[in-house]
């Protein structure tokens, strides 16, 4: 069985008489150990179907497998559990807390963990070891995705999402933000599913999901995956 | 404003409402709080302002040393300045009537006098004024215990005061309960009887009084009550000027009256003065005749006397002359007796003398005749022996015939025929022998002759001798004869001289006897002379002393009356007015105090409503960034843009405000009056007066910190390029803090203490409005905790640690301790009693070289200190260490100490007189002032022992029965007027305490709603700022606990430094408001309980955890997607 399966998932809005469908009966898989990116127009429904995969938001019908898991059935606690221990988070806006150091931010992560790596190797492999006592102000925005990354590497997960990791920053970072990603997948064998709306990006994918108006309109695996510094766009 | 502005706003308020409310909230407490106990007072002045007009409470209260008259009335009607005048009467009179004695004020029922108003009219509670004799209306306080139909009786005496002849009737029955406007407070002013207080106020009609002068008259000013408030500075000066008119009239009408009477009295008592000393000259003369009388009397009784003495002295004097005699002629007797007797005994021994010569001679012729027996004895020896020797020779074989003549021959050999028998024996051996033995017989017969020849010698010499010794013996017969007869004349002689001494003797004695009659007679007629001068002597004595006496008294009646005169001495006027009505000024004071605590509570309100609103309005215009770029970017003005924080940080103030003007308004003055009204006897209730100045001055300050400090965040904000307000602020940069440089320590720290340290220091604002919120929720407390325990110490301490007494017993008048000894013997053999102390207690005015306190201090004389310290006791209130009282000087009560500024050491006057003396300690005291002293001290001070009037004593086991049954024993004594016991003041005061407990709880709950919104807006804030942080870990996998933990903790550090700081600040604004509102007869406990700290401390901190609590909810509620959907 694959690690990721969704089975006609929804996701609806009420907004007063009008139901948006943000995610409408998408039913999709994702093998373990593969780089799988995401792609639609503005408004497709992607982030809806991460954060639904990444246990922050319920869907309203259907049923997600991960590792065998319906995590739409899970409860609170479980669903917290789900996130600590399987989910490895990378947002677009990096989300670092401010207050502490990018070695503290990483901490954040390995404390809560049950076999967590260690912040200072996490923090090498995004190459930022010599920043670790900087706060995120003092960092740059590459820079601090790539702590953000750490943090989400450091855990160990068993699914790695990126929700647009590239959105904010400029060509050549995001380059390297995307190599580090497919290393890290081809590496440590670690699941990734990342989030684009650049159709640039997708042949360096195992596997290209489509996504236009809450619905899946392709997902196919990409037999011959290209190097991040390969592609150009 | 634009309308889309406008509509921007209200959304903005409908999505922000905890902030709104937070803001309002604050504002209605700061607001509402200030406003409202500033209303208090005003409300309060108001309240009594409506009820003196009402009750047209006298303006001035005039006594004179002498009383009034009509004249006198009339002329203070006359002064400038006042409108009317009504004379009327009082008397202190004491009452035994009830449990207990007490000591009441009489007043006469106020009546028009004349055209005048009704001055200090009473309001009835309950029945009616007074209106005939015997009916009485006694005041409505609490302490009174009277009902409407109790009888009433008045002592007939107080003090040494006759109380009888000046009231009508000494019954009364209670027709009325009322109060009256001049007591308004539950203090009843002094008196100069009794203990020196007066317990309470009745009123009686005046026509029981019988009294020639009206005692007492109280006037109005001439102004209208309506155009000067009593409270005013204006009317302090009217009363001023009216006081100098006054006393001009005093002056004339004081000269007057010299002139009407006191000139005439003295004139009274100097002829008085004369007439008593020309009767005594002539009573003096009387007496001194008689005295003479008595004294020639007793001359001659002198005389007579001595003459009698003299006759039987001579008497005595010949006797004693016979009887030497006599002794002489015995003494002579006796020497003759003497004479006589050895005279006979030497003729006597003389015979014995030659009858011995004659004996001695008798015995040597004796002599002689045994040696001429011996002589013949020997001569028959010889010639037995001769013969018995020739036996012995004879040749054996010679016959026995020739040895038994032999042997008869021997034996028969005598004296006589000695010679014969030899013969014979020669012879007839011879002639057997043929003269064989003749030899020997030869020889044996010449010493036979030679004996016999020897013998005839000796017979010679004895007839010789005999013949010569016969003569001899006869002499010595014959002097013995004569002997004899010479003794028997001599001693017949002698006897008749003895019989005639005896005689001489018997006669003596007989004299003596007579003697000793007469001297017995002499003793008598002496004795009965005596008697009689001594009656004399009496008699003229007390006619003498029932002279002087009736002297002195004529002589005291005139000193009395001058006396009188002279205590009249300096006729004066007194003139009072309204604060020197027992409690008045008082009032004032009160009200001035709410002012000053209204003043200080609301500082802390307006201040944290100013972060409060700093805060938000903060967080507000930060979240809006982008809006105000967007606007500006639009092309509004920044006015527009500024004006829609303002008018939303305007609005929160304004609802703020009308929420708290119309909730704290009408209730506060209420739930403060309403514990004043337990000291005040006034209005039940209070119309509002709200303070205005106040009011603006809470809305200026409200919608000031609210704008400007939005304003102020705004203009911050849009320096700023709209381009820039539109991207994401660039976070705050992490900073690092002072405490990360200890590396060991902070290295332990997990990540969120980390952040929580972090942030405590970069958001300052934060911290200092959340420290200070509730710091002073924290302090509020402490001090509304701390007044209760500094108000109940009051009463705990004093009636349960340092006066132990529980009953206090007046005398009927004060007396010196010698003339107290059956009441304290009483008291002492009661074993009710456990331990009693005489005390001397009278009102005085005290003062030290800075500072003089004029009411409400005692002295108080302990006669025996020892007593006195067992049951009160006197002690440093810090260190507990005992104090005792000493003969140099007195110790003062610390209430007392603090307002002269007085050390132990320094110098204290007392009283009018000015008395110096040094203070010996400072003890703890709660309830009224005390200068203590020993009776030694007072002497020392005062020259005199001090009149006592009081006795403290320590019943067992005090209960209401108790009290019942010593009241009815101890009243049944002549010499007891009162006898009141402590539990009634203690009720009294725990009545007073229970209401002022109210303003306490009032100020609790304003410190908890004052942590509440507090901390609920900092926790909301807080929150949004950290929404996003929040959502992030949420995402990482945070349980819901360890989220909360993440924000909370900063809210438990903040909470326990704004509690220690709190802690420090209470301690100084109890300080502060025990020190405003202490009135000057009460000390208020000066230390906050333990449990009071700990009560503050947990109560902040339970309002914290509430707040958290709420808040857990808020924090599970994050949405993370939305959260994290877009950047800031
Ligand atoms: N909270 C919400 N309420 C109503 N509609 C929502 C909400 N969140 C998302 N939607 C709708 O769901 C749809 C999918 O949104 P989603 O954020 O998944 O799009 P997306 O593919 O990530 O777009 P983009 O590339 O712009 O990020 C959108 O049409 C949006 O309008
Ligand atoms: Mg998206």
């Amino acid at each position: 069985m694959s690690l990721v399966e969704f089975k006609n998932v929804y996701k609806q809005y009420k907004m007063g008489e009008v139901t948006i469908n943000a995610v409408d009966g998408i039913s999709f898989n994702i093998e373990e150990g593969e780089f799988a990116v995401v792609v639609g127009s503005s408004g497709a429904g992607k982030t809806t179907v991460l954060n639904i995969l990444g246990g922050m938001d319920s869907a309203t019908k259907g049923e997600v497998f991960v590792d065998n898991k319906n995590i739409t059935k899970l409860n609170d606690k479980s669903l917290i559990d789900y996130r600590r221990f399987d989910i490895g988070f990378v947002f677009q806006f990096y989300n670092l807390i401010p207050n502490l150091t990018a070695k503290e931010n990483v901490e954040l992560a390995t404390q809560i963990s049950k076999n967590p790596l260690d912040c200072e190797t996490a923090l090498e492999s995004v190459g930022l070891i010599e920043r670790k006592d900087n706060f995120p102000a003092q960092l740059s925005g590459g820079e601090q995705q790539r702590v953000s990354i750490a943090r989400a590497l450091a855990k160990r997960p068993k699914l790695l999402l990126c929700d647009e990791p590239t959105g904010a920053l400029d060509y050549n970072t995001g380059k390297a933000i995307l190599k580090l990603l497919q290393n890290t997948c081809r590496e440590e064998k670690m699941t990734v599913v990342l989030i684009t709306h650049n159709q640039a990006i997708t042949p360096m994918a195992d596997r290209v999901i489509r996504m236009k108006s809450g619905k899946v309109i392709e997902n196919r695996i990409n037999e011959n995956p290209m190097n991040v510094d390969d592609i150009e766009w | 404003m634009k309308k889309a502005l406008f509509k921007n706003t209200f959304r903005e308020i409908k999505n922000t409402k905890a902030r709104f409310i937070s803001i309002m909230m604050i504002v209605a407490l700061g607001v509402g709080f200030f406003v409202g106990v500033k209303s208090t007072a005003p409300s309060m002045e108001q309240m009594a302002i409506d009820y003196y007009e009402e009750t047209n409470l006298m303006d001035f209260r005039l006594i004179s040393t002498v009383g009034f008259d009509e004249d006198d009335v009339k002329a203070v009607e006359n002064t400038s300045g006042i409108n009317d005048v009504s004379p009327s009467y009082f008397l202190d009179v004491s009452t035994t009537s009830g449990d207990t004695g007490k000591t009441i004020r009489l007043l006469g029922a106020p009546s028009k006098y004349a055209d005048s108003d009704i001055i200090n009219d009473t309001l009835v509670i309950e029945g009616r004024m007074p209106t005939k004799d015997g009916e009485i209306a006694i005041e409505c306080n609490d302490f009174s215990k009277y009902k409407i139909g109790d009888k009433l009786t008045i002592d007939e005496k107080v003090g040494d005061t006759d109380i009888k002849g000046q009231l009508s009737t000494l019954e009364y029955e209670v027709v009325g309960i009322v109060k009256s406007p001049m007591y308004i407070s539950i203090e009843r002013g002094t008196t100069t009887v009794g203990n020196g207080k007066i317990d309470e106020f009745a009123y009686i009609a005046e026509s029981n009084f019988e009294l020639e002068r009206y005692t007492v008259m109280y006037a109005t000013l001439d102004t209208s009550k309506k155009a000067v408030s009593p409270f005013s500075e204006e009317y302090e000066k009217l009363i001023d000027d009216v006081t100098d008119n006054l006393e001009l009239t005093a002056d004339v009408r004081v000269e007057a009256f010299t002139g009407e009477n006191i000139d005439e009295a003295q004139k009274k008592i100097d002829d008085g003065k004369k007439e008593l000393e020309e009767e005594k000259a002539k009573v003096e003369k009387e007496l001194a005749d008689a005295k003479a009388e008595i004294e020639k009397g007793e001359k001659e009784y002198e005389s007579e006397i001595s003459t009698a003495q003299a006759q039987i002295d001579s008497a005595q004097a010949e006797i004693q002359k016979g009887r030497e005699e006599l002794s002489a002629g015995k003494s002579e007797y006796e020497k003759s007796v003497a004479v006589f007797n050895d005279e006979i005994n030497s003729a006597k021994e003389k015979l014995d003398e030659g009858y011995a010569q004659f004996e001695s001679a008798y015995a040597q012729i004796d002599n002689l005749k045994t040696t001429k027996s011996q002589l013949e004895a020997e001569k028959v020896t010889a010639a037995t022996v001769t013969i018995n020797g020739i036996i012995s020779t004879l040749p054996q074989g010679t016959s026995q015939e020739v040895l038994d003549t032999l042997n008869a021959y021997a034996v028969s050999i005598t004296t006589e025929n000695a010679v014969a028998v030899l013969n014979e024996a020669k012879a007839y051996l011879s002639s057997v022998f043929y003269g064989a033995y003749d030899q020997a017989f030869d020889m044996a017969l010449a010493g036979i002759a030679q004996l016999d020849e020897n013998i005839t010698k000796l017979s010679d010499t004895i007839a010789l001798s005999e013949e010569k010794l016969l003569p001899v013996k006869e002499e010595l017969d014959k002097g013995y004869a004569e002997l004899n007869a010479k003794e028997q004349e001599g001693l017949a002689a002698l006897e008749l001289a003895l019989a005639q001494l005896d005689e001489a003797e018997e006669k003596l004695n007989t004299a003596s006897a007579t003697l000793g009659n007469s001297r017995a007679e002499l003793l008598d007629a002496k004795a009965d002379g005596k008697k009689q001068l001594e009656d004399a002597k009496k008699k003229y004595e007390k006619g003498k002393k029932e002279a002087e006496e009736e002297f002195s008294k004529a002589e005291k009646e005139l000193s009395d009356a001058q006396k009188e005169l002279d205590d009249l001495g300096e006729i004066k006027w007194m003139i009072f007015n309204r604060d020197d009505n027992p409690g008045y000024s008082g009032f004032v004071d009160n009200t001035g105090r709410v002012d000053a605590v209204a003043s200080v509570f609301p500082m802390f309100f307006l201040l944290v409503a100013m972060l409060v609103c700093l805060t938000t309005m903060t967080r507000l215009v930060e979240e809006k960034r982008t809006e105000i770029g967007t606007f500006k970017a639009l092309g509004y003005s920044d006015r527009s843009i500024t004006f829609k924080f303002v008018f939303y940080a305007c609005s929160a103030a304004f609802l703020g405000c009308v929420l708290g003007c119309v909730s704290c308004i009408p209730t506060l003055p209420r739930v403060i009056y309403n514990a004043y009204s337990m000291l005040y006897n006034m209005e039940d209730s209070i119309d509002i007066v709200v303070d205005k100045m106040s009011l603006v001055l809470a809305l200026l300050a409200a919608f000031a910190c609210c704008a400007l400090v939005t304003l102020f965040v705004c203009y911050k904000n849009l320096l700023h390029k709209p381009a820039s307000l539109m991207r994401p602020k660039t976070p705050k940069a992490g900073k690092r803090i002072l405490m990360e440089r200890i590396t060991p320590l902070w290295n332990r720290f997990n990540f969120s203490s980390k952040v929580t340290f972090r942030n405590l220091f970069r958001y300052k604002s934060r911290l200092f409005m959340t420290a200070i919120g509730i710091a002073g929720c924290t302090a509020l407390m402490l001090t509304a905790f701390g007044l209760y325990n500094s108000i109940n110490d009051v009463c705990d301490i004093q009636f349960k640690e340092l006066c132990k007494y529980n009953t206090i017993i007046v005398t009927d008048k004060e007396k010196p301790a010698g003339e107290m000894g059956e009441l304290l013997k009483a008291i002492d053999n009661d074993d009710r009693f456990v331990s009693s102390a005489l005390v001397s207690q009278k009102s005085i005015s005290v003062s030290s070289d800075k500072e003089s306190v004029n009411s409400d201090v005692y002295l108080s004389v302990a006669q025996n200190p020892e007593d006195f310290e067992k049951l009160i006791t006197l002690r440093n209130r810090v260190t507990k260490e005992e104090l005792s009282l000493s003969n140099t000087g007195a110790v003062i009560t610390e209430k007392l100490a603090k307002m002269l500024s007085l050390k132990v050491g320094d110098t204290v006057y007392i009283g009018e007189e000015k008395k110096e003396t040094t203070v010996l300690g400072i003890t703890e005291n709660y309830v009224y002032n005390y200068v203590y002293m020993s009776e030694e001290a007072y002497e020392n001070v005062y020259g005199e022992k001090p009149l006592y009037s009081t006795v403290y004593a320590e019943a067992d086991d005090l209960n209401v029965d108790v009290e019942k049954e010593l009241g009815s024993d101890y009243l049944k004594r002549e010499d007891v007027t009162a006898i009141s016991f402590t539990s009634t003041i203690i009720k009294d005061f725990k009545d007073m305490i229970g209401s002022m407990n109210m303003v306490v709880l009032v100020m609790i709950i304003s410190a908890g709603a004052l942590a509440i919104v507090v901390l609920y807006n900092l926790t909301n804030i807080n929150l949004a700022e950290r929404n996003r942080e929040i959502a992030t870990i949420k995402v990482l996998g945070f349980y819901h606990k360890e989220t909360s933990a993440f924000v909370y903790r900063e809210n438990i550090i903040l909470t326990i430094i704004g509690i220690l700081f709190g802690l420090i600040l209470g301690i100084w604004l109890w300080d502060f408001v025990v020190k405003t509102i202490e009135m000057d007869t009460v000390m208020f406990g000066k230390s906050i309980h333990a449990i009071s700290f700990v009560l503050a401390a947990v109560l902040t901190g339970v309002f914290s955890l509430v707040v958290n609590f709420i808040m857990f909810f808020k924090i599970k509620a994050i949405n993370m997607v939305e959260s994290l959907k877009s950047i800031e």
